[in-house]
């Protein structure tokens, strides 16, 4: 009996785990990202760049994509990696952090018109409510001055 | 015979020296006429010669033609055999925890997908519903970025949302189900077909075919001397002809290097073809060639070829899967595919493949058993017009039009491409059946004939402007003229929102600015007057400028228009994305403008989208037939406007809904969120509506091809068929871009502090309010307008009793 109820409670905690976050799950307006993958030690994180695509923690089936894309990128097939992103944004089509990578994998690919304008659709949707506000503003901050430098500007 | 020869080749010799002689010494001629007489050939010496020389030439010519017809046979039977039409598949449907998805959708996709409802999901193509739970076997498939295998997905629904998504008992992200097939890009001979390895097909169907067509297949070598003496003593015997003579060598060699024609010459070059075919390839790549090549049926505009599309076409299964009945009826079909058709003709179909099971009996291919469980069974056909084999034609124009612009057209139709789309089934259902729907209504209440009206429609994705649905004409299956893409019909008040806009841009409006709604003239170079009128012929003097726009009041938008600068609305115009000429006469400001559906469209993409200008796309990816990707595309645009000015316009747009000519929408909906605009042409031509709500934009249009008036708005003719398809897709009401200041106005349109005598409240772009709003005793002390700069329209009338009165 003793067993049966550590092992219920095990698997409860092991799902507790797994789950989403309900305000992921259940985000109405699909626009919620967070940019590192505990929201609670953003503080600590002083990269103003991301190094994967994947990073941060995202609604599970955008997780999935950026995933993808990463997998994608690392093998050397960039625009397919954007086609990933962009199934991503069809998804959750006002998420900031979704449009900031698809500038982000723009800018690698030397396309930085385009990576202006995405940054600009981020730009609109980051929302000041957004766990990971600061991070990805600073993120967009960044990558538009590395955009502006290769523009000349 | 070798008497025979002898005196052929001596006179040949005796030729062959006369000639030499003749040609060195021409002086001889005696000595020739001599000889000759010395040997008189005889009549039938001469004949032999003839004969020999004519065989020579004979065989010579036999031999160059057989040398020809193998290298046709041989350079059309290697590699690629067919040319294989592109391929185009609608998107995928992506379940993913939180969509938000009807349980009807859902069984609507799945069947147009050729899914089948089942108590016990076990084979893929099949599908459970268990209360909230979905149990879905979802095929294997080759998507455009990666081969997925069969899964079983099991789903719950809550609250209309998918709860919890697995497979295979493990939770997943996103699980995506096969895209449902549209159509194709098809050469002039419109052949489809979809290859298959004879592994692949079942071996009772091979072994059928056999003993039906040609039992001796295995035995000859592609004419069958017993089978052409059988089928002439039936034929004889008969007084007709009753039975072919021709092996599946003969008949594939006619499909597929010949023409249907009844000539001897024909016969004989079917004939050598056969033998050379069987010469060079083995009997097992003959009969793949066979199942693929043969003509099993029309549907439309597109001729079925080939056992595995035959089999999805009708039965709605791959090969593998068919039953014993379905594979008699498929045989059976070979011999007429038309006089057999199972939809047209089941009892025909029926008896034609019981004579099939018989033959299978009859040569122990199944047994006694299976032939009366399969005779037994009726003749079970999917529906012929179902959505999985429709074509979706003003769509499949579209993208036909998009990729010709990267690729070559025969390239198009010959290389068995992928083309993955942004089409939404669902959304394309709604469209469609509210046009037919809605249109015939039309005319109904108009007491037009039918049909008189026409209609176009385009519904696309705010955020990505992905096409997702598109209708060219009632006729929805019609693959003629496009309305959709190619009517250029005059766009009305769809252009006012622009003379709006750049009156908002040029900083010198606002919402509450008082425009006046009072007989305007305006003279031509060539001295011809413009005085355009209300649809209610009456003048409304002053009022705000968003009432006028709400409204579509047409003196006080070209008043307006005029003000701000015919130039700098055609800039405007421009900026949204209008990419044709357009002229700069004041009559533009109300539409007189000639633009298609798609082009509206774009147009009011970037009022959508928030002020980010992108081209209407249709295309996600497109591989090769192994799929290999060729292209693939993403979001593409540029920020037209800023989305704090378009926000702006957007509570313009969505006054229409609140008080203006989209009134109706409002109490449907029990939601103002909605933005849009009617327009209609002069003299009732032309009936638009083009509004979005959070996820999508729609624009119809309707109108007589003749172009001749009608008694319907903008309002009563196209807003109705917008109304009907969100009714079916699901209003998501809008939500603020970005946020605006808010202020109370007074009836001069002067912002004022609240509580102050303010009638409405009005948005204002952030910061411009600064320094402007009026105090309460500065109200109080107010007694008219003070007409403080030119630029400001704000002038009221005497006071604003006067001007509510």
């Amino acid at each position: 009996m003793v067993r049966l109820v550590v092992l219920v409670l095990f698997i409860s905690i092991l799902t507790a785990c797994s789950s989403v976050p309900s305000g992921l799950k259940h985000d109405p307006k699909n626009q919620q990202s967070y940019e590192v993958q505990n929201k609670d030690s953003h503080k600590f994180i002083q990269q103003d760049d991301i190094l994967r695509l994947d990073e941060g923690k995202h609604h599970p089936a955008v997780q999935v994509l950026l995933t993808q894309a990463e997998d994608a990128r690392q093998q050397g097939l960039p625009l397919q990696a954007l086609s990933y992103i962009d199934r991503a944004r069809q998804i959750q089509p006002r998420n900031s952090a979704i449009f900031y990578r698809q500038a982000w994998l723009n800018y690698q690919l030397g396309e930085l018109q385009q990576a202006q304008q995405l940054l600009q659709r981020a730009r609109l949707f980051l929302r000041s409510s957004n766990d990971s506000y600061e991070i990805l503003q600073r993120r967009i901050k960044t990558l538009q001055k590395k955009v502006d430098a290769k523009r000349g500007y | 015979m070798t008497t025979a020869k002898k005196p052929t080749r001596a006179s040949k010799s005796s030729t062959k020296k006369s000639a030499t002689s003749k040609k060195t010494v021409t002086k001889k001629k005696p000595s020739i006429s001599a000889s000759s007489k010395s040997n008189p050939r005889t009549w039938k010496q001469r004949c032999w010669s003839w004969c020999w020389r004519l065989s020579i030439l004979f065989i010579l010519v036999l031999g160059t033609w057989l040398v020809y017809l193998d290298a046709q046979v041989r350079s059309q039977f290697d590699g690629n055999k067919w040319t294989l039409p592109a391929k185009v598949y609608a998107r995928p449907l992506s379940l993913y925890p939180g969509l938000l998805l009807s349980a009807e959708q859902l069984k609507s996709e799945l069947l147009w997908n050729d899914y089948k409802a089942v108590s016990h999901v076990v084979t893929p193509g099949t599908y459970g519903r268990y209360g909230q739970d979905w149990i879905i076997y979802r095929r294997a498939f080759s998507f455009a970025d990666r081969n997925e295998a069969a899964v079983k997905v099991r789903l719950s629904f809550s609250a209309g949302r998918i709860a919890e998504l697995s497979v295979a008992g493990k939770t997943e992200g996103l699980v995506r189900i096969e895209p449902q097939y549209i159509g194709g890009i098809f050469p002039a001979h419109h052949e489809d077909r979809e290859l298959i390895t004879l592994q692949d097909v079942p071996p009772a169907l091979v072994a059928a075919l056999i003993a039906v067509e040609d039992r001796a297949y295995f035995e000859h070598y592609g004419l069958s001397i017993r089978g052409i003496l059988r089928a002439m003593k039936a034929n004889v015997a008969a007084g007709r002809t009753v039975q072919g003579g021709s092996t599946l060598t003969q008949q594939l060699v006619k499909n597929f290097f010949l023409t249907n024609e009844r000539s001897l010459r024909r016969k004989v070059k079917e004939a050598f073809m056969a033998l050379l075919l069987e010469l060079h390839y083995s009997k097992e790549e003959i009969i793949q060639a066979y199942l693929n090549e043969v003509y099993l049926g029309q549907a439309g505009r597109r001729s079925i070829h080939g056992i595995a599309l035959a089999s999805r076409f009708y039965f709605a299964k791959n090969v593998q899967q068919l039953d014993l009945s379905e594979i008699a009826l498929l045989v059976g079909m070979v011999k007429g595919p038309s006089y057999y058709n199972p939809f047209r003709k089941p009892d025909r179909a029926r008896a034609r493949r019981d004579v099939v099971l018989n033959v299978m009996a009859e040569l122990n291919i199944i047994s006694a058993a299976e032939r009366i469980n399969a005779q037994g069974q009726p003749i079970q056909v999917a529906k012929s017009g179902r959505a999985g084999q429709r074509e979706y034609p003003a769509f499949i124009q579209l993208v036909k039009r998009q990729l010709q612009t990267d690729y070559r057209l025969q390239d198009l139709q010959n290389t068995g491409l992928r083309i993955f789309t942004t089409l939404d089934p669902w959304l394309q259902h709604a469209t469609e059946k509210s046009v037919q729907q809605h249109v015939e209504n039309l005319e109904k209440r108009a007491g037009f004939a039918k049909p008189t009206l026409e209609a176009a429609a385009v519904v696309t994705s705010v955020d990505g402007a992905e096409v997702r649905a598109i209708v060219g004409s009632r006729r929805v299956r019609y693959f003629g003229f496009n309305r959709a893409l190619d009517a250029q019909r005059s766009i009305g008040s769809l252009a006012k929102p622009a003379v709006y806009l750049t009156a908002l841009a040029s900083g010198r409006y606002d919402w509450s600015s008082i425009v006046d709604d009072k007989a305007v003239s305006v003279a031509g170079q060539d001295g011809s007057l413009w005085q355009p009128k209300n649809y209610d012929k009456k003048d409304h003097g002053k009022v705000f400028m968003v009432d006028a726009m709400a409204k579509s009041y047409n003196q006080a938008t070209a008043r307006l228009g005029m003000k701000v600068g015919i130039g700098q609305v055609v800039e405007t115009l421009e900026r949204l994305g209008v990419e044709k000429f357009i002229p700069p006469y004041p009559s533009i400001l109300l539409g007189s403008l000639s633009m298609s559906p798609l082009e509206v469209t774009q147009m009011f993409q970037t009022y959508a989208s928030g002020g980010f200008a992108m081209k209407p796309r249709v295309i996600q990816a497109l591989t090769t037939h192994d799929n290999q990707v060729l292209t693939s595309y993403a979001v593409e645009g540029r920020q037209a406007y800023s989305p704090e000015l378009i926000e702006n316009l957007r509570y313009g747009l969505q006054q229409v809904v609140v008080q203006g000519t989209g009134k109706r929408l409002a109490k449907t909906f029990n939601t103002t969120k909605i933005a849009a605009k009617t327009g209609t042409s002069d003299e009732q031509r032309d009936a638009w509506f083009a509004g979005f709500d959070d996820r999508h934009l729609g624009v119809i249009w309707v109108g007589r091809d003749d172009n001749k008036p009608m008694p319907f708005t903008g309002a009563s003719g196209a807003l109705p068929i917008w109304q009907n398809i969100f009714k079916q897709s699901g209003l998501e009401p809008l939500t603020p871009l970005v946020d605006l200041d808010w202020a109370w106005v007074n009836a001069y349109g002067q912002p004022v502090e609240e509580d102050c005598g303010g009638i409405r409240k009005m948005p204002f772009n952030s910061g411009s309010l600064s320094g402007r709003e009026i105090s309460c005793d500065q109200q109080k002390a107010f007694s008219g307008p003070q007409i403080d700069s030119i630029e400001k329209e704000k002038q009221g009338g005497s006071s604003w009793f006067d001007w509510l009165f």
